[in-house]
């Protein structure tokens, strides 16, 4: 059984060098690579929708950050809604309720905002793929979105049932208290906790409205260059507190 | 005691965030018209001519400087702001002795009620409104800004400084013990659910006197800076809010009497919001809890005008509501009373009364809720 | 001087922490003994009557210690096992805080203060503000605070958790020496925490109490329960999944496994002297967190 006999033998040598020209041999790592390369610019892309394409990064956060939100958020603004809609409409001075009013809720989404930093997930979140910064400014993009359309939702009910909207007042009484109170907020937020940011900035804010409602014939006679610039200045403080946020600078937790 | 007191008002004063809203505050109040000084010295060295009581002599004088400025307008001519200052007390006198008048009138008019009055109630009311109009004395023109100034800070700003500062500072007062982790030492130690609770409501309570101090201090500063503390002994019907009131106080005795009820009602508030602190376990809550004690009827106050029947409910709930308390000018703008077993009691008796009741009450409660306090997981 | 506790029960709504806890203490050194969520800081909490049971009494010397009220508290000394402290305070200040709490005058506050700040070695740190302590530290301080009115009773939950060797054995001796006439109770799953230094140790398991003996005698009772056996590192995982295995020394032959079995686990293995880790692993599931048990 064990023996073979020559011949045998010398058939299996033929048969190996037979067999040995349909060798293939795996080719070096380096030609593999090549080839890879070579073939890589005929891989067709994977379409993006035209839409998904502009979307930035940021916005796309957003959405899902959205879902993150507490309840407390989505009722607070509906209730504004509500609460704003009536007031609005019953109101002696219905630009007086928007100037109190319109910045609530963006002031207590800020709290939701600040939510991780205040309640020490920091250090986790830092580690995290999205940084803390991203999620906070998404998180801002979408309170001030959404309130910016309840608002023009507001304005245009009272346009068509109480008075006709004048842009000037609109600056006055709207747009002005909106962005310093949310300025003001921010800065307190990125300086201090926001448990307290949120309060003190309510409290200037009513304490402003009721210092315009007393001093009515003043403010109105201020010429409108002076709330355009003033508007002008608190949208580059909010763009700079963006930026500060982005840059990561809002862990200085003063107690 | 005294120990635990000092911790506490160190612990109250040592948060950054009072100081910070403080400022803010006192900087939008300060954001004000602006005073010339000089010409209010000017225009008080013409007041003090014809100071003290409205007298036939005085009106003639003024009817002649009425004429001329009147012929100057026609003329197309300059007026002095001397001139211009006696034609506004001349003004001022016409209104005065015209609305002493229509007060005359109306005593009249309520003596005739009395007669025909259907209820006992309504009789002692009246005959109670009757009386306090019969007893002004609005006769007096004094120049009176600095007093007034001193005044309306009460009800424009001051209360609300009040409010917003005691929500801000003594909101944390218990919350911030439990979400810092502190009430495991406090609740098992031998004054902490004592002498402890005593303390945080005593440091409460003188830091609201502190913060009135404060923006008192503030007012009477710019009062007397820029018009000077004359005129004390003006009625208060001198002031144009206070027109219709039935109060016979001077200047002097109105300041007091409005301080007084404010600081009854703020510590009020405060021990109201003292005890919302010891039922809400996160800061942020118990500083919207008192944020709305107070918040809800400013809004309703600032936003709505008084005209049909849904919003007088609005007002008569507002009326007893610690917002009003603490702003105290409608509890002296007019004449209101309250029925209690027959007898009309004035809003601002009641005022005192409801808010000593419910500070009491806040004060009770929150020694009883801490005797109980448990830490839970 | 007695704390007698009878059929001690609390339940958080569906949730039953602790169960019919009945025993009495007397001074000492008591260790309590049992896995998270065993019940122990329940226990502690309403020992120092920061809860409130749901049913049953704790009486001291005679006297429900709820009635008792600041009373009770004036003789307790309490270190919970999470501290929560004033950032801004300074140690100093912190336990001058906590002496008017417990309401002992000035001067002998600041007598016990200085007194226990060098006690816990904080002396050097007393003008530093404890929110920049690290854990060790404010553990020390935290046993400062407590011991501030001389307590009769002192109440310690978990205090070694988070705390480095060298401190844990600091701690250890800290005890020993202040146990003098006082019942010392101390919660922990640590086990050389209490291995030398308590005069009963009390099992906690599920809420409820399942023995309360001097230490020896509990060894005693695993004394044929542990075993000492060499595998090779393939049959470790065989091993773990049959029986309670705890300390695994591993070296070029294989590993020596600690097993805790009634039964012998294998003919190879050789019985091992009992300590309290052991006793841990005895009374408690596989699946509790072996390394927990560890030093």
């Amino acid at each position: 059984m064990n023996k073979r006999t020559d011949l045998e033998m010398n058939n299996d040598n033929e048969l190996e060098m037979w067999l040995e020209e349909f060798k293939i041999e795996l080719p070096e790592e380096g030609k593999i690579e090549e080839t890879i390369a070579m073939l890589h610019q005929y891989v067709p892309e994977k379409k993006e929708s035209l839409l998904t394409h502009y979307i930035p990064s940021l916005l796309k956060n957003a959405y899902k950050e959205s879902i993150k939100f507490s309840i407390a958020f989505w009722i607070s603004n509906l209730l504004y809604l509500i609460v704003g809609l009536s007031f609005v409409l019953v109101a002696d001075d219905p630009y007086m309720a928007l100037f109190l009013l319109a910045p609530l809720p963006v002031l207590v989404g800020i709290v939701d905002i600040f939510r991780s930093r205040d309640e020490g997930l920091l250090e986790l979140e830092l580690s995290l793929k999205h940084s803390p910064s991203q999620i906070i400014l998404s998180k801002l993009l979408i309170i001030g979105i959404f309130n910016l359309v309840c608002n023009i939702v507001l304005f245009f009910i009272i346009h068509f049932f109480a008075e006709p909207v004048i842009l000037g007042d609109l600056l006055r009484y709207w747009a002005l208290p909106y962005t310093v109170t949310i300025a003001l907020c921010l800065f307190l937020s990125i300086k201090f906790r926001t448990i307290f940011a949120v309060p003190i900035t309510i409290a200037v804010l009513f304490t402003l409205g009721m210092s315009v409602i007393q001093l009515d014939s003043l403010y109105a006679a201020i010429p409108d260059l002076v709330f355009l610039t003033i508007f002008a200045v608190a949208l580059i403080v909010i763009t700079l507190e963006i930026n500060q946020i982005n840059k990561g600078v809002y862990h200085e937790i003063n107690d | 005691m005294f120990q635990l007191l000092k911790f506490e008002l160190y612990k109250i004063y040592k948060q950054k965030s009072i100081y910070i809203l403080f400022i803010l505050l006192i900087a939008i109040v300060s954001s004000g018209g602006f005073v010339d000084r000089q010409n209010e010295r000017a225009i008080y060295q013409d007041y003090q001519k014809f100071e003290g009581k409205i007298t036939k002599e005085k009106m003639a004088e003024l009817e002649i400087v009425r004429d001329e400025v009147n012929e100057k307008f026609d003329n197309g001519e300059e007026v002095t702001s001397e001139e211009h200052t006696l034609y506004g007390i001349s003004e001022l006198f016409s209104f005065r002795i015209a609305r002493m008048q229509e007060r005359e009138d109306e005593i009249a008019g309520l003596a005739s009620e009395i007669n025909n009055a259907t209820s006992s109630y309504k009789m002692k009311k009246t005959a109670l409104k009757k009386d306090m109009l019969a007893s002004i004395d609005s006769s007096q023109l004094y120049y009176q800004k600095g007093p007034a100034i001193m005044i309306d800070m009460i009800y424009t700003f001051g209360f609300v400084i009040t409010a917003f500062m005691t929500i801000i500072g003594i909101g944390p007062i218990f919350s911030k013990e439990y979400s810092s982790g502190m009430d495991q030492f406090l609740l098992s130690s031998k004054f902490g659910r004592s002498k402890l609770v005593t303390a945080k409501i005593l440091a409460s309570l003188l830091f609201i006197l502190s913060i009135v101090s404060a923006w008192s201090l503030y007012s009477f500063a710019k009062a007397y800076y820029l018009f000077g503390m004359h005129g004390w002994k003006s009625s208060l019907q001198s002031l144009y809010e206070f027109i219709e009131s039935p109060y016979s106080y001077n200047l002097m005795k109105t300041f007091f009497a409005m301080m007084t009820i404010h600081i009854i009602a703020a510590l009020a508030f405060g021990l109201i919001t003292v005890f919302t602190s010891s039922l809400s376990k996160k800061v942020m809550v118990s500083i919207l809890a008192s944020g709305m004690i107070f918040g809800i009827p400013l809004v309703f106050d600032t936003l709505l005008d008084y005209g049909g029947t849904t919003k007088i409910l609005v007002e008569q709930i507002l009326n007893l509501s610690i917002y009003r308390f603490m702003k105290v000018k409608e509890l002296f703008s007019g004449f209101y009373t309250y029925n209690i077993f027959g007898t009309p009691i004035l809003h601002p008796i009641v005022a005192v009364v409801v808010s000593v009741g419910l500070g009491g009450l806040a004060w009770y409660m929150t020694k009883w809720v801490m005797k109980r306090r448990q830490v839970s997981i | 001087m007695k704390l007698t506790i009878d059929h001690l029960t609390k339940r958080y709504g569906k949730h039953t922490a602790l169960d019919n806890f009945t025993c009495d203490f007397t001074s000492g050194v008591y260790g309590i003994l049992g896995a998270n969520g065993s019940g122990k800081t329940t226990l502690m909490r309403m020992l120092a009557t920061v809860t409130t049971p749901s049913s049953g009494t704790i009486q001291y010397n005679g006297k429900n210690i709820f009635e008792l009220g600041d009373d009770y508290r004036d003789v307790i000394g309490y270190l919970p096992q999470h501290i929560g402290l004033y950032k801004n305070f300074t140690a100093e200040k912190f336990l001058y805080y906590i002496a008017a709490l417990k309401g002992l005058d000035q001067k002998y506050a600041s007598l016990k203060v200085n007194e226990l700040l060098e006690l816990v070695n904080l002396s050097d740190v007393r003008k530093k503000k404890v929110g920049t302590f690290s854990g060790g530290m404010k553990q020390r301080i935290g046993i400062a605070q407590a011991l501030l009115n001389d307590p009769k009773i002192l109440i310690v939950d978990e205090p070694t958790a988070g705390l480095d060797p060298k401190e844990r054995i600091r701690f250890r001796n800290l005890l020993s020496a202040i146990s003098g006439d006082r019942i010392v109770l101390l919660s922990t799953h640590i086990v050389s925490d209490i291995e030398f230094i308590a005069k009963e140790i009390l099992i906690l398991k599920s809420g409820r109490l399942l023995h309360k003996q001097d230490p020896q005698k509990l060894l005693s009772e695993i004394s044929e329960k542990v075993w000492l056996l060499q595998v090779s590192e393939k049959e470790i995982a065989k091993y773990q999944t049959l029986y309670k295995v705890g300390n695994i020394v591993r070296s070029e032959l294989g590993a020596e496994l600690r097993i805790i079995s009634d039964e012998r686990p294998s003919p190879a293995a050789v019985l091992a002297k009992p300590n309290l880790e052991d006793l841990y692993l005895y009374y408690f599931e596989e699946d509790q967190d072996v390394s927990a048990a560890q030093i």
